[in-house]
């Protein structure tokens, strides 16, 4: 009976074996790219073919090495390739409210970013779709590195080993809030929104839209 | 047992209030290369994954990117001229939490393009939910772009200077600025060196010791500063600033010269003539007395 056992048990072993063998790869693999295009025509010396050996090293600049004399040189159609980390951008609020804004006290919420990327590291920036606003009125952005209770002043500020925006900075066109270039993971950014008002401003519902944008270094 | 059900019960209730995610979006590969011929059709694609706990709808954004010459941070730009060449099937798509799904995205340029090489940045987007300030989400892929055809490389100087061409403190800035004239990015690499008037090593700084990409049309610009130069290296000293790149490895060379006149010394022979003076005064009115 044991026997049997054994001989069932090696058996299962075996098929999983071949069950669980892993699959071919159909595409070269160099580093930490997959050449999904094997192509090894991608540059040529200017005389044709008089150059040496041939190597991709990068997705860019310099990814190619060639024997050949100096003078420029000819890229070739048919080469692509990818890496194969991912880059992830979690965000703990989809929405942010700073309440009813009071002459008397600096109205703020955060948001935090947490951010995962390889190893040349990452870019997180925020732009808008326009200044904090109500119809035609808007809430001045800050220019002074500090939002203020009394003054009309809006902006944002980061903490968090990869904050770039230590002052009240205003949001114009494209503002980087964290940045590294070394890898990432799961590093947190907390971005506070801050805003006040005067005597001067002038009553309403105001909002606007902001957008996080994360891409590695290049 | 009834304890332990009661605290499980405890810890169950408790993580339904556990903060969930709100945006999480992730998009792989993070950057991709591809060479294709002007006039032709190529795919590429970006995958994107919800990380969500709920559905999320996300489209797809084509912009253009750049690197900051001081900080080498990436910097997203709007895509002009080549607007025309990306094309994506799908405007949106809707994902439930731990989906994913590729966006692919077909381009086209144009057949009198120039050959070289353009940044792009594939996104996905995920709009805010509304509020007072509605917060959007977009996570990019990057796209080295090249266009097939003559490739050229060349980075020239722009700047290698110091604010005058004599010191008196023991530290030295520089500024470095290069700028890459040729039609695909390089990685500027190598070293300055200040040297006595016998050319003796005093110094030495990296150039581009992180590696930084400087992109074509792009720059790349650095302060450096040499602190705590003896006061043995008074008088002219040189500053080289040696860089190579590109596949061959083609080098820049630049020299600057700069005087150092320590300050102690300036000081001693200020004191020194101040005394002699003293001395001449004194010898004088030692003569008019006698």
């Amino acid at each position: 009976m044991d026997k049997k056992i054994i001989k069932l048990s090696l058996v299962i072993v075996v098929i999983t074996s071949f069950i669980y063998c892993s699959p071919v790869k159909t595409t070269m693999t160099g580093g930490s790219y997959d050449i999904i295009a094997d192509t090894f025509s991608f540059i040529s010396s200017p005389q044709g073919s008089a150059g040496g050996d041939f190597f991709l090293t990068d997705t860019g600049g310099e990814f190619f090495a060639t024997t050949t004399a100096s003078g420029d040189y000819q890229l070739m159609a048919g080469f692509q390739s990818a890496t194969r980390d991912q880059l992830s951008l979690t965000l703990d609020n989809a929405s942010l409210s700073l309440g009813q804004l009071s002459l008397s006290a600096v109205s703020t919420d955060s948001i935090t970013a947490t951010v995962s990327a390889s190893d040349s590291g990452y870019t997180l920036s925020i732009t808008e779709d326009g200044d904090l606003r109500s119809g035609a009125n808007t809430i001045n952005d800050v220019a002074d590195g500090t939002v203020t209770a009394g003054s009309e002043e809006y902006g944002i500020k980061t903490s968090g080993i990869d904050g770039l925006l230590s002052n009240d900075t205003a949001i114009s066109g494209t503002i980087n809030v964290a940045s590294s270039l070394t890898s990432a993971s799961n590093i947190d950014t907390t971005v506070q929104f801050s805003a006040s008002i005067s005597t001067n401003s002038i009553q309403g519902s105001y909002s606007h839209q902001v957008s996080f944008t994360l891409v590695e270094n290049p | 047992m009834k304890q332990w059900i009661i605290i499980l019960s405890l810890i169950s209730t408790c993580c339904l209030f556990l903060p969930t995610a709100a945006s999480a979006i992730a998009v792989s590969p993070s950057r991709q290369t591809i060479v294709v011929a002007p006039g032709s059709k190529t795919t590429v694609e970006i995958t994107v994954i919800n990380d969500e706990n709920e559905n999320i709808t996300v489209f797809p954004e084509i912009q253009s990117f750049e690197i900051d010459e001081q900080t080498g941070e990436t910097h997203i730009v709007d895509v002009t001229d080549q607007k025309e060449w990306f094309h994506v099937e799908e405007e949106t798509k809707t994902l439930e939490p731990e989906e994913e799904t590729k966006f692919q995205i077909q381009i086209t340029p144009p057949q009198q393009t120039e050959p070289g090489a353009y940044y792009v940045a594939l996104f996905a987007k995920k709009q805010g939910d509304g509020g007072q300030i509605s917060v959007g989400t977009r996570v990019g892929s990057l796209l080295f772009l090249y266009i097939e055809g003559k490739i050229h490389e060349q980075v020239t100087t722009e700047i290698f200077s110091t604010e005058t061409n004599w010191f008196i403190n023991d530290t030295l800035p520089l500024t470095l600025k290069y700028k890459n004239q040729g039609n695909i990015h390089s990685i500027p690499t190598g070293n300055i060196i200040l040297t006595d008037r016998k050319g003796n090593e005093i110094q030495k700084e990296e150039i581009n010791k992180e590696q930084t990409k400087v992109l074509a049309g792009g720059s790349w610009e650095r302060e450096f500063i040499f602190s705590h130069i003896g006061i043995k290296y008074i008088g002219p000293l040189y500053v080289q600033a040696n860089m190579n790149y590109g596949i061959e490895q083609k080098t820049v060379h630049n020299v600057i010269k700069i005087w150092y006149i320590p300050k102690m010394i300036i000081t001693g022979v200020i004191i020194c003539g101040i005394l002699f003076c003293i001395g001449i005064i004194g010898i004088r009115y030692a003569k008019k007395t006698s």
